[in-house]
């Protein structure tokens, strides 16, 4: 089943994206560039109802941009039926959880192989809370299953790039540990730009 | 609760080992608060062992995993040492695989191997 994507333990491989190693995002982000609009289809949001949602909030972090606790925040220039935007990573990865479920289930009767849930709500954790800590909030939250895996799209409220700084985590310590996961879990992962924003999409293979 | 919280609980003994419980999910959005903490003193305090139990933590993203490399290394330069003891869930077990740090802890089956080992 998830024969191709064993790709553990080797050290920091910059190149394990298959393909379009589109990745690594430009060092400063052109804000203002033309063509703004992303053209990966947010279309069909498996929009679960966030029933736990609980009010947590990053208790230690006074972020401006941080989404503010009830409604939706703000979004970028998109859709007006976009779907709300989790309250926290947990909520994220309990949608993604559930579209996952639904998705098996359909396709098989059983429930998603385990890795590759791990890795799914792994990679879902990582963006959004990078759009939180990093990103000046989150703005919007999509998981859909495509004929290629499982596309998240993550949106935040800064234009900036993701900070990027892969080390070898064998040797040196701390941090910056979020996007090599993301990287390594992922078959590609790209950043789009629009005027409010950034939009970080990343495509899981589920098979 | 909710297992989206994190959940901490320290247990000392008289012979120098400091057992760490940790529950719930372990995620940059919420933080590591409290764990961060635990581990710190542990190392401090100069114990013989720190078992940090991680048989109930449903899910850890990265910034888990830096706030147990960070702890390896303050137990490190303490002189303490530092078991890690499951069983593990899946999604913990992956998070050291796919980060390729399952080599810089140690890690134990249970607390009971943690404590004997």
């Amino acid at each position: 089943m998830n024969g191709e994507r064993e790709v553990l333990h080797d050290g920091v491989s910059p190149a394990d994206g298959p393909e379009e190693a589109a990745a690594t995002p430009a060092p400063t982000a052109p804000s203002d560039e033309g063509a703004e609009e992303p053209t990966v289809t947010r279309t069909d949001l498996p929009q679960a109802p966030a029933d736990e949602s609980g009010p947590q909030r990053p208790s230690d972090e006074n972020d401006p941009g941080s989404p503010a606790g009830g409604g939706g925040p703000q979004r970028p220039s998109d859709e007006n039926d976009a779907p709300e935007v989790p309250q926290n990573a947990a909520a994220a990865r309990a949608v993604v959880t559930r579209l996952l479920e639904a998705w098996s289930h359909g396709r098989s009767g059983e429930g998603p192989a385990e890795v590759v849930l791990a890795d799914a709500l792994l990679v879902t954790s990582e963006l959004v809370t990078n759009a939180v800590r990093h990103g000046g909030g989150l703005t919007g939250f999509t998981a859909e299953i495509t004929e290629e895996g499982l596309l998240l799209t993550v949106a935040d409220a800064s234009p900036e790039a993701p900070v990027v700084t892969e080390r070898d985590p064998a040797t040196a310590p701390i941090g910056g540990y979020g996007w090599p996961l993301v990287r390594r879990l992922t078959e590609w992962v790209s950043v789009r730009h629009h005027l409010g924003g950034k939009n970080v999409v990343a495509l899981i293979a589920l098979v | 609760m909710s297992a989206d919280e994190l959940r901490v609980v320290v247990e000392t003994t008289d012979d120098g080992v400091v057992v760490i419980r940790v529950r719930g999910s372990l995620d940059g959005w919420t933080g590591p608060s409290g764990l961060v903490e635990a581990l710190e003193k542990a190392a401090e305090d100069g114990g013989r062992l720190t078992v940090a139990d991680l048989s109930r933590l449903e899910f850890a993203d990265s910034t888990g995993l830096h706030a147990l490399l960070n702890a390896q290394r303050r137990h490190t330069e303490a002189g303490v040492r530092l078991v890690l003891a499951g069983p593990l869930g899946t999604g913990v077990r992956r998070l050291f695989e796919v980060s390729g740090t399952l080599g810089a802890f140690s890690f134990a089956d249970t607390v009971d191997a943690a404590l004997t080992c």
